[in-house]
């Protein structure tokens, strides 16, 4: 059961982190990614940032992007098809995999390897995409300010350090939503993902463990997701009754643990399924089989 | 919503101080609440569901679901009624990332065999002397009814290695054959750790004795001629025994039948037996009560009684006796009468429908953070074979003197019927509660049962010890050291922190050479456990949370537990009987042995020669 929290004209949000109870609210089309100003101020507060800080030229980074979305639902099946690794296309160096492979093994550090990483995301759209380090601490504090709200965000806002960290992006994304999601959001993930890989490779029961074992163990979905409740919604997740423009906060993290599987991670198999699925899990286990490669040639 | 508040404040509290002390280290009442807290802990921090889609069930048509258990299980939550039954998947105690089965090369390292020989063979029988016989062969009682992986794969390649040198194994290699893998599965499986089917339910509902299917409880309940019993009885031969299984006939002619009856053995039908009678006493008294009830409502009520019996004497006797310190006694007794314990419930009843003050029978059904299963984990834990001992001797109670000497082969399957055409029942039950069983540690499992005749005309053996060792691996149990860090407990980072015994602690190194890779069994039986226990701290804290969720999941154990439901003769059975008065009703000459005997697992008195 949801936990909702409503205070007449101050908010109006329901908390879900049980992986069924997401699963079932996710294909509710009454739920929607719309985010227009309106009911109570923290709802509104909320909004109003999502709208200033994650839109380019107005338009909404793909996952905030509406449920009826052509265009998004249109790219999304296009880089689904583009971003496989089993194509013939090459998605990485051998240089990044090495790379990455020796930070697996314990070498380096990971802002390194976070900028390999993030070099690659950004090459997917842009092959022209170089990161560094600017890009990569500007996309860390993007990250922090999307994962909640914290005194020091006021003090980034006030000295203009995220506008400044927000507009590099944009300008090293050339403007594409997916790319600026990728390079700045989606990154985060697969630099979580690489810091359990190093741990887990440093086991001594690590050559135990199959594929699917260290993607499970490696792969975490994001803290949470929100959606806006369009017209109203009964449902026996929440109790009272949802009201239009309450906001559904999606807690995958919470209820990961619970569904560790490509449904909660990637949202596989639904509307809103990232079409970076197969990269992810392709780089990671590239990475993670050049790290044996690494150990039996030395 | 506030008394969770309060609890989640608690155990953080105690999870500071656990740090540097453990809970065994504290005074008795300030640890029987950072008992409390682990259990709070654990209850959301260590239950994970791996049903991903779980069936859609119709209620059985002409059954009572509210007042009767259904044979398989189901309909036990009316909200998710497919929960708890036959066939559904065992849970986790670990995140499920974390229960990948290993693969090789690691799946045989360090070699199974070796660790079987060189660590967990008897060399002396220890004998665990302030317990009798009962708490071995009660365990196993019911393990069969809260667990089974079903029969072995014999489909896929089995798990194979190398034997190693100079070991008399007759075979070159070993092989292990895998278990029975979950073919039902849907697209939300894929990526995802395998799982493995319980056959039986996972309810504490006597499904060993009643079947975990229709077709398997109506022939409990029929004569050799199939006709069913019409009073609602179960049936035993003219001698009060089992009946032979008929369909054991060409290979084991003298093998008892019951609903479970694999890895029998003489503990095994003496529990099985004198519970069948209580049923049939049961049956006796509700027929007095309520002559106008038929056989399938005599039945039915009795099977509800008798379950909740058997729960009650686990929890009261059984367990109090396998972990003998102060705080557990306390605990355990706790969790069926609550704080206020039994002297009060006898005297006024359940004050309120409150867990700690008036015991988990009667307080609100509750799942915590995952609907109930059996856990993988939970079976791991439980491989305590090191109980039963390799040498017996039965004799009489009147007088002590021997009537049989034998060996555990010589119990197995078929030889139980063999013992029961020599000794009286009686006297079975007096050696039984005269033998002391085997201390679950290093080097003390069984001969007899690392050298299990499966097959003798093909050479092939089993040896049971290996097989406990792979199978964890295989089901992806974590070994001891993840083990622990799952259960936030403190994780050794040398063989020395491990163990006190300094020979051991030589051993495992020589066999493991890293702390991190020895197996969840070894470093379970090789840990210096807390005082008064037969069992490690680790194993332990799986029992804390499945030993009170077996019950407080269980609708006819809360929300039911009540005289509309049990009948008042029926709640009145379970609340004045334990152990010693099943005994004594199924064999009074034991009255005179009994008589000062505190809890009938501890050892009996041997009768003067």
């Amino acid at each position: 059961m949801a936990r909702h929290i409503r205070l007449p004209g101050i908010v109006d949000v329901a908390l879900v982190s049980d992986s069924a109870e997401i699963r079932a609210l996710n294909d509710e089309r009454a739920l929607d990614r719309n985010f227009v100003p309106r009911g109570p101020l923290i709802n509104r507060l909320i909004v109003g940032r999502i709208r200033r800080w994650f839109t380019i030229m107005d338009q909404f980074l793909p996952a905030l992007a509406r449920r009826g979305d052509q265009q998004r639902a249109e790219r999304q099946q296009e880089l689904a098809a583009r971003l496989d690794p089993t194509g013939r296309v090459a998605h990485w160096t051998d240089a990044q995999i090495a790379a990455l492979s020796a930070y697996v093994l314990g070498s380096g550090d990971e802002e390194a390897a976070a900028i390999t990483t993030q070099e690659i995301i950004g090459n997917q759209f842009n092959p022209g995409y170089r990161a560094d380090r600017a890009s990569w601490r500007a996309a860390r504090m993007i990250d922090r300010f999307r994962d909640g709200f914290s005194p020091i965000q006021i003090v980034w806002q006030l000295t203009g350090q995220l506008r400044r960290a927000r507009k590099l992006l944009v300008e090293r994304a050339k403007d594409d939503r997916w790319c600026m999601h990728g390079t700045a959001i989606g990154v985060h993930g697969i630099v979580d993902a690489l810091g359990r890989m190093r741990e887990l490779r440093a086991l001594a029961t690590a050559s135990s463990l199959g594929d699917d074992a260290v993607l499970a163990r490696c792969l975490a979905p994001p803290k949470q997701v929100p959606r806006t409740v369009e017209g109203g919604l009964d449902t026996p997740y929440a109790e009272p009754r949802l009201r239009d423009g309450t906001l559904v906060m999606l807690q995958l993290a919470k209820a990961g643990p619970q569904a560790p599987d490509a449904e909660m991670i990637f949202m596989r198999g639904h509307w809103n399924a990232c079409p970076a699925r197969a990269l992810v899990t392709g780089l990671l286990l590239t990475v993670w089989r050049r790290s044996f490669e690494a150990t039996e040639a030395a | 919503m506030l008394g969770r508040a309060l609890e989640a404040v608690v155990a953080a509290v105690f999870r500071a101080i656990n740090r540097w002390r453990v809970w065994y280290r504290l005074p008795v009442p300030i640890a029987v609440i950072n008992l409390l807290a682990v259990r709070y802990d654990l209850r959301w921090r260590n239950l994970f569901d791996t049903e991903t889609a779980p069936r859609d069930l119709q209620p059985p048509v002409d059954f009572d679901i509210r007042r009767f258990r259904t044979a398989d299980g189901s309909f036990n939550d009316l909200s998710k009624p497919w929960m708890g039954m036959a066939q559904t998947r065992f849970g986790r105690n670990a995140p499920l990332a974390q229960t990948f089965g290993e693969q090789p090369p690691d799946l045989y390292e360090p070699n199974p065999r070796l660790i079987s020989r060189k660590l967990l063979a008897r060399t002396k029988f220890e004998a665990a002397e302030s317990v009798n016989l009962f708490l071995a062969g009660w365990l196993q009682f019911m393990v069969h009814d809260w667990l089974s992986h079903g029969i072995n794969d014999k489909q896929s390649p089995p798990m194979c290695f190398k034997v190693p040198e100079g070991d008399d194994w007759p075979k070159p290699e070993m092989t292990i054959l895998r278990t029975c893998p979950n073919t039902d599965l849907n697209p939300r499986d894929e990526g995802r750790a395998a799982t493995f089917r319980n056959f039986v339910t996972h309810w504490w509902d006597g499904s060993q004795m009643y079947g975990s299917d229709l077709p398997m409880q109506c022939r409990v309940r029929s004569n050799p001629a199939a006709e069913k019993l019409p009073d609602g009885k179960l049936y035993l031969d003219e001698t009060g025994h089992l009946p032979l299984d008929p369909d054991a006939a060409d290979k084991d002619p003298l093998q008892e039948f019951a609903a479970i009856n694999g890895n029998w053995w003489i503990g095994l039908s003496a529990m099985h037996t004198l519970f069948a009678r209580e049923h049939n006493a049961i049956v006796d008294e509700l027929k007095i009560a309520y002559p106008d009830k038929d056989g399938e409502w005599l039945f039915q009520k009795a099977r509800l009684i008798n379950a909740a019996l058997i729960v009650k004497i686990h929890a009261t006797e059984w367990t109090p006796a396998l972990l003998q310190c102060p705080t557990l006694q306390y605990a355990m007794r706790g969790s069926w009468w609550g704080a206020l314990g039994e002297a009060y419930f006898k005297a006024f009843g359940r004050p309120a429908h409150n867990e700690l003050l008036s015991g988990i029978p009667g307080s609100p059904a509750e799942q915590h953070a995952a609907p109930y299963a059996i856990t993988e984990e939970f079976t791991a834990v439980y491989r305590l074979h090191s109980l039963i001992p390799d040498d017996y001797s039965f004799r009489c109670h009147r007088d002590d003197i021997e009537i049989l000497k034998c060996t555990m082969a010589d119990l197995l399957a078929g030889g139980t019927t063999k013992v029961h055409r020599q000794v009286p029942f009686d006297d079975v039950l007096y050696s039984m509660g005269t033998m002391y069983p085997g201390v679950p540690q290093l080097h003390n499992f069984p001969i007899h049962l690392r050298k299990l005749p499966e097959n003798i005309d093909q050479g092939i053996m089993t040896d049971l010890a290996a097989t406990d060792i792979i199978r964890d691996r295989e089901r992806g149990v974590p070994r001891y050291c993840a083990f622990r860090r799952i259960l936030r407990m403190k994780v050794p980072k040398t063989f020395k922190e491990l163990t006190d015994n300094p020979v051991w602690q030589e051993e495992l190194e020589k066999i493991y050479g890293d702390v991190e890779r020895v197996d969840l069994l070894t470093g379970t039986l090789a840990e210096t456990r807390p005082p008064g226990f037969a069992i490690s701290d680790t194993a332990f804290r799986i029992f804390i949370v499945m030993a009170g969720r077996r019950i407080k999941s269980d609708r006819f154990l809360t929300d039911d537990y009540t005289p509309e439901v049990y009948t008042p003769v029926g709640i009145d059975w379970v609340e004045q009987n334990g152990m010693r008065e099943v005994l004594l009703r199924h064999a009074p000459s034991l009255r005179p042995t009994l008589e000062n005997v505190r809890n009938s697992f501890f050892p009996w008195p041997r009768s003067a020669s």
